[in-house]
Parts: structure tokens; sequence; C-alpha cells
């Protein structure tokens, strides 16, 4: 798929039009994705991580992409899967205020007494838009390992750095993410 | 607090805080901050949240969403089986614990489900045939597959017995296994590994995840075939389980999208060794695309280097200290354990061309338990005192035993396609060989051989001679090992030897007929290569006496037609070559897909023929033929390549270079994927291109890849090489075509020794060599050398009758009784090679060109201006009228033609305009500044000055 990656590497001279399309696409694939493994009677069941995987093979198929390809792909994916997530976590506080539940794809892999946690992961992605406003750095690097599963070795590989380095800044962006729900609490 | 600068500084300081001790971070952060209580209290929150949920976020966002980890939703059923835990989830799918009720009693079985799905239903079917393979696959050390199957969703799923164990890393860490031990249980892992390798299954994905140590302290190999099985899924990339993310345990050829095979296990295997001993991987990568470079491009590191260097990877970052400790020993313990000779075993499993890894799981093993006993590798002889990769580097045929007999099959003289044919078979059948013949020449005793690395010959004799002495073994099998052995016998250049063998299984009774009619055909291929046309002619009759009762399509019948074109092709009567093919061609309906490889066989060999027949166009019409059908019948990428290198040479031959010169680029490129730039398929096709490059006088291009090829030569086959010798030949030819004499002649007498050596003083090859040879003494000033050597080489030719062999051995002569100006003899030599020219091509008068040059220049000497001027212009014409276009010689020949209008006191328009082409021409073909180049420049103006000819020209 020649297409993404042309989109990718015009996206990376500062077009911003490609880097829609290119996200659009991404995010496309990876909603496919979740909602067939999601669909199958739970056998397959999907981590994020593997949902980036495979749709890194999907959109970049061939040995070996060039390393920018790569990079730009992960962190498009990283976005790609924060949005989705939380998409489908304001879907279902909808839902629930509207008080019929639809048993959809996505919502038959719903837990029992989630509740709390979809309204958690909503304030995370809020603190997350202030986080970005001080950090946009500190937002990649969540959205890379808390919304895409990647592991700190995998985003350190791609970042260039150790992933030593890249717990540090983890940590930092956890206790700022964890101040801030503290504070949005209500008393 | 919310300018970007204010968080920098809070950020700066929360990370320097977490490095203090936790009880010291608050009096830190105070002194800090000093007097900002803004930024104090920015940190101290952070720091507050950072102890009270040092955990929390720690799961990934999708849990939230879907369940606590510890509540998974486990499905109801998976085929026969009851999901009762998520014992993982990742890579590319999910594991669970299962049970189901088997005769009263409940079987745990782990499950795996992949998120692949199987769009075509004829995939499902073999998805089930290779389950099949796989459920009897039964060994101690594997965890038992125990069924698989596809979901209503299309999604894959296998189940495979419970193993409750530990992954092998982390186990011997855990125990402080000393190297020794782990070694050891290692040899567990191999056994298993050999084990399925027999059974034809393999593994692809070995890597320290998929072993694991069970609680009795037993080895047990999980997801054994399954790579193998997804590969028919939809997604097939699925198979690197680990994702592109990591694939640390990629092989080279995995890496490289190239074919699997065992010899990929044994790479796997040797990364899980490489690891368990040192605790790094033996490429040093920042990230993964280095990674994937490193494992494609370079040499693996070496266990010691390993220990030293710091690895990038925090799994794997321990110090060495730590290292040494987890292994019960101190650190130069540790570095004393790896001795050369693990230091080598290591080196043999991870090389980078699968044929140079070990041959298979056992010979590893032998290796490894070799090691433990502190006995001499097999794969080395003792006393050897060389670094391993330079011993495989030198005798890489003789390391990997199997490989052996592919390999020194395939070091043929020129490879063509008949080779490349050759080699296949004898691969197919060194596969189902191999165990039997591995043992023969494990069993040769390095310890006999005075230290001396073992040559790929020594193993094959010694092979040889077990097979002749061991009276128990089946016949059949004992006469089929013989005919394979008789194979590589005439591929190492001693058809004699393979006669001898074959003539044992010709005495030998009881074998089917299949059997005794391969070894005949064996037989008569190698009484082809000994140049022995009665015992061919006796062994193909007594074939097709064999043969008689047999329908004429039989697969032997057709076998027997190919191989009387072949005799008639050795004794170049090309004319029942094309008629016994057309023949047989008739016999094979073009479409058929039985029989596609042998027509093509056919139509490759009417092709070769049509172009010694001069008939360039007919030649290339049956090799394209050939072509089509060796893709239609998936012929293997070798065969299609070589069959396209001998397109892309008839092509050559008509000075297509513009079409034959991207198609050898392309199977030279093809060839060095498939092969690597070393094998003798890829040399060939770089000679071809020098040579053909050569020919078009693209000196600089060309000289470069001889080079190349004469160093890759040496290194890979020796000094004494029949084909290094072509190579140096050709390259002296380079030189000599620039006049550059003193640089030839170390090549001609290179390819000279070399061929005197193996050929004989008189072989063919030999006497090009001698002939070569005599011509650059005599430009060198050497005569009565040169006239010594050039009047044997002629009496040597004239043996073999009229040819262009003789021709150009009188040409030589010529020359050389011109150079030392015995100039009758000289213009009669000349006369007689267009003489004989003219008989044997008397519709290409422009073939004698050179000859005419040459006689012109000497009729010019002797005084015969008028007669020197006839041939010096037709010369002229003809060099210009040729497809090369004008080189170096054309300038000989404008140069003396214009030596000769001086002397008649011809125009000195024309004879300026001769000068200044030479000149020209000289400067485009020749080096810079070359000598002939100012000799030029010099004589014209001498004569636009005036002056006269120098009586010595």
């Amino acid at each position: 798929m020649g297409e993404l990656t042309d989109w990718l590497n015009q996206a990376s001279s500062g077009d911003v039009g490609a880097a829609n399309q290119a996200f659009d696409r991404v995010y496309a694939e990876l909603k496919r994705i979740a909602q067939r493994s999601l669909g199958s009677q739970g056998c397959a069941t999907l981590s994020a991580t593997a949902l980036v995987h495979e749709a890194f093979l999907k959109l970049l198929p061939g040995t070996a992409p060039p390393l920018q390809d790569r990079q730009h792909f992960f962190r498009l994916a990283a976005r790609a899967m924060r949005q989705i997530i939380i998409d489908e976590a304001r879907r279902r506080a909808a839902e629930k205020r509207g008080g019929d539940v639809i048993h959809t794809d996505l919502a038959g892999a719903i837990g029992h007494g989630v509740e709390s946690r979809v309204s958690d992961l909503l304030a995370i992605d809020q603190a997350l838009d202030r986080l970005e406003a001080r950090d946009p750095g500190l937002t990649r690097i969540v959205e890379a390992h808390f919304f895409a599963g990647l592991t700190f070795e995998e985003i350190a590989l791609d970042l260039g750095t150790s992933d030593r380095s890249v717990r540090r800044e983890w940590e930092t962006a956890r206790a700022f993410l964890l101040r801030e729900l503290q504070e949005a609490a209500p008393p | 607090m919310s300018a970007t600068s204010d968080w920098a500084r809070a950020k700066a300081l929360f990370q320097a805080a977490l490095e203090r001790e936790p009880d010291e971070r608050a009096a830190w952060i105070a002194r800090a901050a000093g007097d900002d209580h803004a930024l104090r209290i920015e940190v101290d929150g952070l720091l507050a949240a950072h102890i009270a949920a040092a955990s929390q976020l720690d799961g990934e966002a999708r849990d939230l969403l879907a369940g606590t980890p510890e509540e998974p939703q486990l499905p109801p059923a998976i085929g026969p089986f009851r999901p009762t835990a998520l014992l993982g989830r990742g890579g590319m799918g999910v594991v669970y614990r299962g049970e189901r009720t088997v005769d009263g009693g409940v079987q745990t079985v782990a499950l795996k489900c992949i998120a692949a799905g199987f769009a075509d239903p004829a995939l499902v079917r073999r998805f089930e045939r290779e389950r099949a393979i796989l459920a009897r696959l039964a060994h101690p050390h594997i965890a038992h597959f125990i069924d698989g199957g596809v979901g209503a969703d299309g999604s894959p799923w296998f189940a495979m017995a419970y193993v409750d164990g530990e992954n092998l890393l982390q186990w011997c860490d855990r125990e402080r296994l000393s190297p020794r031990t782990r070694v050891r249980l290692f040899l567990q892992v191999l056994d298993a590994v050999a084990f399925a390798h027999r059974h034809l299954v393999v593994h692809r994905d070995l890597k320290p995840s998929n072993i694991l140590v069970d609680r009795a302290g037993q080895v047990r190999l999980l997801d054994f075939g399954i790579a193998k099985l997804l590969d028919d899924a939809e997604a097939a990339t699925l198979t690197l389980a680990a994702g592109p993310m990591t694939p640390e345990y990629a092989a080279p050829e995995q890496v490289a999208g190239e074919t699997v095979s065992t010899a990929t296990d044994i790479h796997g295997l040797g990364l899980v060794l490489f690891e368990l001993l040192t605790g790094r991987l033996p490429y040093a990568a920042a990230n993964a695309s280095a990674w994937v470079a490193a494992v494609r491009d370079s040499e693996p590191g070496r266990l010691r280097d390993a220990l030293a260097r710091a690895s990038l990877d925090s799994r794997r970052n321990l110090p060495a200290s730590e290292l040494a400790k987890r292994r019960s020993l101190s650190e130069t313990e540790l570095k004393r354990a790896f001795d050369r000779d693990l230091e080598q075993v290591l080196a043999i499993a991870l090389a980078r061309v699968p044929a140079e890894r070990y041959a298979n799981a056992e010979a590893f093993a032998a290796d490894l338990e070799a090691w433990l006993e502190d006995r001499p590798l097999r794969s080395r002889p003792a006393g050897w005192r060389v670094r391993g990769r330079k011993f495989l580097r030198r005798h890489r045929a003789a390391v990997a035993v199997g490989a052996a007999l592919v390999l020194v099959g395939a070091a043929g003289i020129v490879a063509t396609v008949w080779q490349a044919r050759l080699a296949q078979a004898q691969a197919a059948r060194a596969e189902a060989a191999r165990r039997v013949l591995s043992q023969l020449f494990q069993a040769a005793d390095p310890q006999s051989m005075d230290g001396r690395a073992l040559s790929a010959r020594e193993l094959v004799d010694q092979a040889a001679a077990r097979l002749h002495d061991d009276r128990r073994m089946d016949s059949e099998l004992r006469a089929s090992l013989l005919t394979d052995l008789a194979a590589v016998y005439r591929s190492l250049g001693e058809p004699g030897r393979a006669r001898r063998l074959l003539a044992e299984v010709g005495a030998a009774t009881g074998i089917r007929l299949e059997t005794r009619a391969q070894a005949l055909l064996q037989e008569a291929r190698a009484a082809i290569s000994e140049s022995d046309h009665t015992g061919a002619k006796r062994l193909t009759e007594r074939l097709a006496a064999l043969l008689k009762a047999q329908a004429t399509t039989d697969p032997l019948r057709i076998e027997l037609s190919l191989l009387r074109a072949e005799t008639a092709y050795q004794r170049q009567e090309l004319g029942s070559v094309v008629a016994g093919l057309q023949d047989l061609l008739r016999l094979l309906p073009a479409e058929d897909p039985e029989r596609m490889q042998a027509r093509a066989d056919a139509l490759l060999l009417l092709g070769e023929a049509e172009s010694d027949r001069q008939h360039p166009e007919l030649a290339l019409g049956h090799l394209r033929e050939a072509l089509r059908l060796y893709q239609r019948s998936g012929a293997s990428t070798a065969t299609l390549n070589s069959t396209r290198h001998e397109i892309a040479r008839v092509l050559g031959t008509s000075d297509r270079f513009d079409e034959a010169l991207p198609m050898l680029r392309t199977v030279l490129a093809e060839h060095t994927r498939v092969f690597g730039s070393d094998h003798p398929l890829s040399l060939s096709t770089k000679g071809e291109i020098a040579h053909l490059l050569r020919r078009q006088n693209r000196f600089e291009e060309a000289s470069a890849l001889f080079l190349e090829l004469i160093e890759a030569k040496r290194r890979t086959l020796g000094p004494d090489h029949d084909d290094l010798a072509v190579a140096q030949m050709n390259y002296g030819l380079l030189h000599y075509f620039r006049d550059d004499f003193a640089r030839a002649l170390p090549h001609f007498e290179e390819a000279a020794r070399i061929w005197t050596r193996s050929l004989g003083p008189d072989g063919e090859r030999t006497l090009t060599a001698r002939d070569a040879l005599a011509v650059v003494h005599a430009e060198l000033g050497q005569h009565e050398r040169a006239i010594a050597e050039i009047d044997a080489v002629v009496a040597a030719r004239e043996r073999a009758g009229e040819n262009d062999s003789l021709v150009s051995a009188l040409n030589s002569r010529g020359v050389v009784f011109d150079r030392a100006r015995r100039l009758p003899e000289s213009c009669a030599q000349f006369r007689r090679a267009i003489a004989i020219t003219t008989r044997l091509q008397p519709d290409a008068p422009e073939e004698s060109r050179w000859t005419r040059a040459l006689l012109g220049r000497c009729l010019r000497r002797s005084g015969d201006l008028a007669a020197a001027a006839t041939e010096l212009r037709f010369a002229h014409r003809s060099f210009h009228a040729s497809t090369m276009g004008p080189g170096p010689r054309t300038a000989i020949v404008a140069i003396e033609l214009a030596r000769t209008l001086r002397a008649q006191a011809g125009a000195p328009a024309e004879i300026d305009g001769l000068y200044q082409e030479a000149i020209r021409l000289r400067r485009d073909k020749l080096e810079p500044g070359h000598a002939r180049t100012a000799e030029a420049e010099r004589e014209r103006a001498d004569w636009l000055r005036g002056e006269a000819l120098p009586a010595a020209l």
C-alpha cells in the first residue's frame, strides 16, 4: 500500500492534508480490526498492541519499511488508538445516560461494573489534552504506552532513546495525569 | 503555573527527585526550588500522585474498557475445549488454559487463538492435513500438539499439551546453571528439533519464550509447526509472531524474505544458545531496523565480545559480573568457558548463509557433546589453529556436511543450466540420503588427517570407503547412495572415480530397474565428462536395452533421449543433436504439465546446439520457450535464472549488448540474493557481464568486475582451481587488447600454470593461455621464448585440424615472427590463417579483418605497399562496420594505413584524418596518459613537421 507511505512522507514534510489522510487510513484500519477481533466470540480478542501490529502489517506490508515510515506509523496508530478507545467510552457513557443498552459489536466485549472506568477514561482524555498544551512529547508517550500498548523498549527504539528514559518520562506523565484526575474528582 | 517553561522546570525537578532515595526527596525539592513556591507546590503534587498510585494506569487503556485483567471474559468454548483461564495475551493472539473430558478424565491443554482469518476453503483443508502431521509428532521434549481447528469466524486455534513451566533463560538464571550445564540442557532442545526435522516439521520461530522447562526440569518446546500452519492464513506475515518491532530471533533469510528451511531453525537454535550462554544477543543494534540490517549484513559477534559489550537492550544489560554470578562462576571463569571450540560452534550455527550452518541438529549436537567431553569437534580437525570464520570460508563445503553435496556439485567450470539442474537433482536425492550420508561423513576421523582441515574431497573419499566396506546395508539404498556419491565425484571433476562406483552398482543384483537405470544414466554422463565417446555410446545402448520395454514417454526413456542428444552435442554432431531433440519434442505435448520440464530441458539443449550452429535467432526462440515452460512448471529460481543467463549469453554473441547486459544484471542480482555473491552461479554471471563489457570496450567497468571475480574465486575455490584460470585469462585479455602487455603477462602465466597442472600442457584451454603468453613475450622482446612457445601451440592445434583455434594460433605466430623482424615467415602465417577462415566461413569475409590488418602491416614493412593498402582499407572498413564499434585495434589499423599512404605519397588530408582518428580512439579507449596515445600524437606531429617515419616502424 504505497498510498499510506506517500501520505506519511508528505506528512513528515509538513503537509497537514496528507497527515489527516494518513490518520484516517490508520484509524479506519484499526477500527476494522478491533471490531473483527471483538466480534469473533472472544476467542481471538486482540490486545491493543496486537491491533496496532496487525494494522502495521496490513498497511505497510513488506519486510522492512524505512524507519521513518515506521516511526510515523506508530505515532499515528497510537493517536488513533486513543481516539478509538475514547470514542467507544463516549458512546458507552451516552448509552448509559440514554438508559437502553444496545449490544453492538464493541459492547459485546464489555465486562460488568466498568462504568466508573469509562468515566475515568474520559477524564484521562481531558487531562491528556492539558498535558498536550505543556508537553506534547509526554502525550505521545502516553498514547503509545497506555493506549496502543507499546512497551517501553519499543517506544525507546523508535524515539532513539533508552527505555530507561522513556520509563522516566512515562512516570512523569502518569504523575501529572493522576494529579489532574484527583483535582478534577468531586469532593 | 501553565507556561511551558514552568512545566519544563517542574518536570526536570520531578525527574531529578525520582533519582534520589524516597526519604530524601522532599528535602531535596525544598532546597532545589528555593523561593519559587509555585514550582515547589507543582513538584510536590506530582510526587504525591506518583507515590499514591505507583501502579495505576500501568495496564492498558483498553483493559479499562474490557474489564479487569483478573476477571477476563472467557469464551464459552473453543472447539471441544472449555477455556478456564487466560494464560497470556500478546503477539498475535490469546492463550487460554482449557479443559475437556476424555474417557472420564480431565485433559488440560493450552489453547492458542490466532487473530488471522482463512479466506479460502482450500486453505482450511490444507490446514487440516498439516494438523494431522503435527498430531503425530510425539516426543518427550515437544509439547504435544493435540488438536486445532478454524472457528466460525475463520480464525484458527490450536490445542497443545499444557506445560506448567518457566522460560528456559529465566529458569537457567534462577537455578544459576553453569555454561556446561546449560549446554547439557540445550542438548534436549536439539534432540527435539532433530526429531521434528526428521519428520519434516520445521519450527521457524524458535526463541526462548517458546522453550520452557517444566517442574521436572525437562525442556519442552512449544508451538512446533504452528508457524508453517499459519503460513497459509490470510495474513502470512503474522508468523513473525513477535511482530515487526522485535525481529530479534529472525534468521538472515527470514529478514530477507527468503525461503525458510531446517537451516532457519539451526540459526534460531544458535541465537537461543548464544543468549543462554552470554545473556546477550550476538548483534549490537540501537533499534529494530539496525537490528535487521545487522542480521542481514554482518557477522555475528563472539561470545566473549558479547560479555564485554554493554547491551543497548534493557532486558539484556546486566553487568558481566551479574551474568557470571547467575552462572555460578567468576567473570574470569565465565570468559574462559567461552573457548575457541565453543566460539566455533556458534559461528557455524549462526552462519549467514544457510548452507554454511550445521546441516542438521544432530551435527550441532555432536559438536556440543564433543565440547562437553573436551574432544575435538567433528566440524574441525585437531590442531587447527585458524579462527572459525576463516575456517568456514575455506572449507564451507566440508563443514555443512549434507550441504557439501549441493555446494560441491555446483562448483563446475562454467555454470550452465545443466549444472544447475544437476545440483538440484543431487540436492533432492541428498535430502533423502542425508541422514545416512551424514553418518558416513561424520565417521571421518579428524585425528587421522595430520591436523590438516578435511577437504570436501577427503570427506567424500572416506564416505565412499565406508560405503564400500559396509556390506550389511540394504542393496537398494546402497545403490542409490553410490549413485549420489558418483554424482559428487563427477562434479568434483573425477568422472573416473564416479564410474568405478557406478560399476559397483552395475554388478549388484536384485535392485530395481529404475535404480539401475539411474546409475547407467549417471555413468554415461561421467563417460561424456571423460570425453570417452565409445564408452558413452556403449552405456547409452545398454540403457536403451534396459528400457526397451518401457513406453517411449516414460520419464527414463525421455532421459535416455536427452542423454543421446548430450552425447551427440559433446561430439559436436550438432545436426544429429537437433534431429534427435526434435523427435523427442514431438513426444512431449506442448502443454502437458507432466512433461513440461522435460520439454524445457530438450528446448534448452536445442537452443545451445542452434547457438553453436550460428543460428542465434533460432536459439533464442528455443531458449525463451524453455524459460516459459520452466516458469509454468514451477522450476527453481536457479534454473530460471540460469536459462536467462543462457539467453543473455546468446544475445551477447550477436552483439546485442543492450538487451544482454540488463538481463545478466538481473540474473546476477537474483543469484546473489538466492545463493550469495560468492556462489559459482553468481560468479559465472558476473564473468559474463565483465566479458560483454570488455567486448564493448567498456574497460574500466570490466576491469573492476574482473578483479572482484578473481578475488572471489581465489577466496572460494583456492589458488589452483580451473575457474580461477578462466578469470585470470579474461582479465589478461582485457590488458592485452589495450596493448598493456606487461600487465597482461602475469595473468596469462597464472592461467597457463593452473591449466597445465589440471589439463596437461596440450589441453584446449592450456593452449589458449600459452598462445597468449607467446604473443606477450614477443611484444616484450623475448623472441626466442615466444617462438618456441608458439611453435608448440601451432603443432598441437594442427593435430586437431582446421578450426578457429588454429587460425588464432597462426595469427599469433605471425605476430611473434613480426616482432622478431622475420617478415616473410610472418606474412606466410597470416596468409594461411586468412585461407582457413575463408574456408570455414566463406560468407563472412569480415571475420578475418584483424588477420588482414596484420597482413597489411607485414606487407608494408616488406615493401609491398599496394597490397598492404588493399588489406588495410578492407580491415579499416570492417572494423567501422562492426557492431562493437571501433576500438584500440581500429586505431592500430588507422595508423598502419596512414603509414602506408605516407610511403605511397598519398593525400595528406586522408593521412591526417587517419592519425586524428587513431589519437581520438586511443584517448577514448585507453586509460589517460597511455604510452600508445602519446606515440600516435608524436608520430602525427613529426609527420606534420615533415620528418620521415623511423625505420623501426
